[in-house]
């Protein structure tokens, strides 16, 4: 059964169309991230499903209950979704125990307790949101929202106030806490990493459309349309020649899937494909270094090609190959390894 | 499994998205917020139908007298002469007491802002009841500075506990010494808090009556209440060029009160200064810091107490009559501070939850009832129930909406406040977490808003306690309220049987007084001081 079933759905503010006949299912049983640019209406999409505003159009629905249609409106105290909001937006006037046991009756308080411990915070509980850190207060936040045994969490944002190291550590500790509770959960994301690392599912938001689907293994590795592929991790998209599963392209002869039907065609090669030499390989071709941004476990390094493309090649230093030698302006060569992703250009 | 589709993979046409009006709930909040600006800037309108009633011949006759000049002079000379010497007394003392290590910091902040406690009439009373010579533009100009001194204090002070001292001390390491960065880095940090406090000051200069009877000084507001008693054409006439200086005095805040506004990029990061010890200048600095509340508060209280004790008992006022004027002006202040706060509290909903100019607009205009000294807004209020609804003239519901159309800048701008204080999305999270919208207002929003309703409330119930003219143009007959008795009293001479009024007065402001000292002290509240539009 699906968690969340939106048809439909277009909302607009003040004349302006943040959601434009979306339509989206999300599992039950799942982390679904859903990942866009600011802007691109991951915000109201929650607030819809939360039930703080109302669809202009369409219908949905939570799990086999209608909860928002031309005529039905649920109201969220009804509707049993936590909400954990960008920066937590705990209560002020509340400490962190009285946060947490906001939505619960009187008998159940030790409920909140147990929660507090859950996401780590034990005897924090008196302190008041002004004495919390940022990931104290989001993690205050998240067992606020599990108090009420929701049958579905949404996260709008939630590690885009922290620092990077401590983003990191929350990630594991928020999908840790979701997986314990077995509650199915959308967390809406800007950040690629985030969607990728965190979630089963991850469904990309461009402009109010649903771009792509998907678990995050096939939609890095087999996107669904160019549009997709650059929206995530690193693309070098490029005009092909398909005949008979090889692609004839500024990369010279590479190999692609079998599906792509002959004709003129679009390959993607991630940066990862591309093996970057200082002496001769089988089909490779001659490229010149331009900049390079080190990583240290990795490098990108740009290349123009002879016929003046430019590409990106991920160095790495595997076994043998010393690419942290190599200086921009340096003659190299280039080669595609592995089977493209192509979309064809015939109609 | 997760699914998807888009309008380009559906094949039939969609229909186009329907729009419906479902914003009616903020719709609602727009029009109830129009008709409460319509009636508070009704009083403008009624003073210019009052104007035209009386005819443009009157208005020629008493705008172009020698004395009309003579008024505008004496206004314009005491607005200088008053808003230099708040604005350094003013700023010294908020130099001191944020950014100095004065012993008993927290009882200064509070002794600083008391003078607002004192009416400004009794103080006039008690300086020229020591001397009856105490009289002109050099006797208004010093009990004037005394009583507004905190309007610039109090801004100040706020301003400088929120600038950042990182800049501060960026200036010292680029070579500037003490005195340049004050003047370079500091002032220009304060200075909207200079301003709007400035802006207060005039404004209060140009509605005070009673302070200005008592020492023989000539302004508008003082003809316009002579005049109002004999001729009252006459007095409408006058009372078009004070609202003109007063809409002129606002527009000039709001044209260079906007430059320059100083923000403080990251707030999370912001540190306290570092408040300097002071050593040897302690004791000096104390006693000016004495000094000066010895006058604007000792004086007044001390020639009160002075008065009462040699009058002979049988010429003052019975106890009960003292009861008596005591509830009623409790009475009327408090029912002024109650609308004046209720309100409030929707136009500052809409202007905060959601930003549009037509918003803004509406807001801001509220603001023009600054600009309205209080015998104005009588006055307007006397010809609306003289003419338009007879049955409403001398009721005390027009002294109760004279209390909350002149202070409603005041509540507004500690509602507003306290409206930031509870965003929506807190409420959001309340209903999400299963609780209907009632419980979310009682367990949410009341709690976040109400020590801010609560400042706009006891900011309006001072003022309006410690309101004269208004009070002695409406109040209905047979009505006394403290004020009245003081002024009846005060006008015979009969100082010892004015003074237990005068007392009774400052101890009923006195209280919230205090307890707005202490929280504009806080951080939280700090913007409450700044007493202006704050956008």
């Amino acid at each position: 059964m699906s968690a969340v079933e939106i048809r439909n759905v277009s909302k607009s503010y003040d004349g302006t169309a943040v959601l434009n006949d979306f339509t989206l299912t999300v599992a039950d049983t799942f982390i679904t991230a859903i990942l866009g640019p600011s802007g691109s209406g991951k915000t109201t999409l929650l607030r819809l499903i939360a039930g703080f505003d109302r669809p202009d159009a369409g219908t949905i629905m939570l799990g086999d209950q209608l909860v928002d249609d031309a005529r039905t409106h649920v109201r969220p105290e009804r509707r049993g979704i936590g909400y954990v909001p960008q920066e937590g937006a705990l209560f002020p006037h509340l400490n962190a125990i009285r946060n947490i046991g906001f939505g619960l009756d009187r008998g159940d308080r030790d409920r909140a307790a147990d929660l507090l411990g859950l996401v780590g915070l034990t005897g924090l509980g008196h302190r008041y949101p002004h004495e919390l850190s940022g990931g104290q207060q989001q993690r205050v936040a998240l067992a606020r929202a599990l108090a009420i045994r929701p049958r579905l969490v949404l996260l709008d944002e939630p590690f885009s106030s922290l620092d990077a190291s401590l983003r990191v550590s929350m990630r594991r500790d928020i999908a840790r806490v979701l997986a314990e509770t077995r509650t199915p959960s959308i967390i809406v994301t800007h950040d690629q990493d985030e969607a990728l690392s965190l979630a089963n599912q991850v469904v990309i938001l461009d402009e109010g459309h649903a771009l792509a689907h998907g678990t995050p293994a096939d939609l890095y590795r087999t996107p669904i349309s160019a549009a997709a592929a650059r929206y995530l991790g690193d693309a070098n998209l490029l005009r092909a020649e398909v005949d008979a599963g090889v692609a004839r392209c500024a990369l010279g002869v590479v190999r692609v899937r079998a599906d792509v039907p002959n004709g003129p065609a679009t390959i993607l090669v991630r940066p990862e494909q591309l093996r970057v030499s200082a002496t001769p390989t089988e089909g490779s071709v001659l490229a010149t270094i331009g900049n390079i941004d080190y990583y240290g476990h990795d490098s990108l390094a740009e290349l123009t090609l002879d016929d003046a493309t430019m590409v990106t090649a991920r160095l790495t230093d595997y076994a043998g190959i010393d690419c942290v030698g190599f200086r921009p302006g340096d003659r190299v060569y280039v080669q595609a390894v592995g089977d493209m992703v192509a979309w064809s250009l015939v109609i | 499994m997760t699914s998807y589709s888009d309008t380009a993979a559906t094949t039939a046409p969609s229909p186009p998205p329907r729009v419906r009006a479902r914003r009616g709930g903020a719709d609602w909040l727009l029009y109830v917020s129009v008709v409460i600006a319509l009636g508070l800037l009704s009083p403008l309108v009624l003073v210019g139908l009052d104007a035209h009633r009386a005819g443009w011949t009157e208005i020629h006759r008493v705008l172009l007298r020698t004395r009309s000049e003579r008024l505008l002079t004496n206004t314009v000379e005491l607005s200088v002469v008053v808003v230099a010497a708040t604005v350094v007394i003013g700023t010294a003392a908020a130099w001191c007491t944020e950014r100095c290590a004065l012993p008993l910091r927290r009882l200064w902040t509070v002794l600083l802002v008391l003078p607002i406690a004192v009416p400004d009439f009794v103080a006039g009373y008690a300086w020229h009841s020591i001397r009856p010579t105490f009289t002109g533009l050099w006797a208004a100009a010093l009990v004037m500075t005394l009583s507004t001194y905190p309007l610039i204090y109090l801004p100040v002070a706020a301003a400088l506990r929120r600038a950042d001292p990182g800049v501060d001390e960026v200036a010292r390491s680029l070579g500037l010494g003490r005195s340049a960065t004050f003047l370079r880095v500091t002032v220009p940090q304060i200075r909207p808090a200079l301003i709007g406090g400035s802006l207060v000051v005039v404004l209060t200069l140009l509605s005070e009556y009673g302070a200005f009877e008592i020492v023989h000084f000539q302004t508008f507001t003082t003809e316009i209440f002579t005049e109002f008693q004999f001729d009252q054409a006459a007095a409408s006439a006058l009372s078009v060029p004070l609202v003109l200086l007063g809409l002129l005095v606002l527009t000039g805040e709001s044209r260079i009160g906007r430059r320059g506004r100083v923000s403080r990029t990251a707030s999370q990061a912001a540190r306290v200064a570092r408040r300097r010890r002071l050593g040897y200048a302690t004791a000096p600095i104390l006693a000016a810091l004495s000094a000066l509340i010895g006058l604007a508060v000792g004086v007044p209280i001390g020639t009160l107490v002075y008065w009462m004790q040699r009058s002979e008992r049988s010429t003052l006022p019975a106890a009960a009559t003292v009861g008596k004027a005591t509830w009623a002006t409790v009475d009327y202040s408090a029912l002024g501070a109650l609308v004046a706060v209720a309100l409030a509290l929707p136009i500052a909903i809409m202007a905060v939850r959601r930003a549009s100019t037509v918003r803004r607009l509406i807001e801001r205009s509220t603001y023009l009832t600054q600009s309205l000294p209080g015998v104005v807004i009588a006055l307007s209020l006397v010809f609306f129930s003289i003419h338009y609804a007879y049955p409403l003239y001398q009721t005390s519901l027009l002294l109760v909406a004279a209390y909350a159309i002149l202070h409603f800048p005041l509540a507004l701008v500690c509602v507003k406040v306290s409206v930031v204080q509870a965003p929506p999305r807190l409420g959001d999270i309340g209903r999400s977490l299963g609780k209907g919208p009632a419980a979310v207002f009682a367990r949410v929003t009341l709690p976040l808003i109400a020590p801010g309703l609560l400042a706009g409330f006891c900011l309006v119930f001072l003022t309006a306690t410690t309101e004269l003219t208004a009070t002695l143009v409406l109040a209905p007959t047979g009505v006394h309220t403290l004020a009245t008795q003081f002024w009846a009293y005060q006008s015979e001479a009969a100082y010892g049987a004015a003074a237990p009024y005068a007392l009774v007065i400052i101890a009923l402001a006195a209280v919230p007084g205090a307890l707005l000292g202490l929280w504009f002290d806080r951080e939280r509240y700090s913007r409450l001081a700044t007493l202006e539009p704050a956008t």
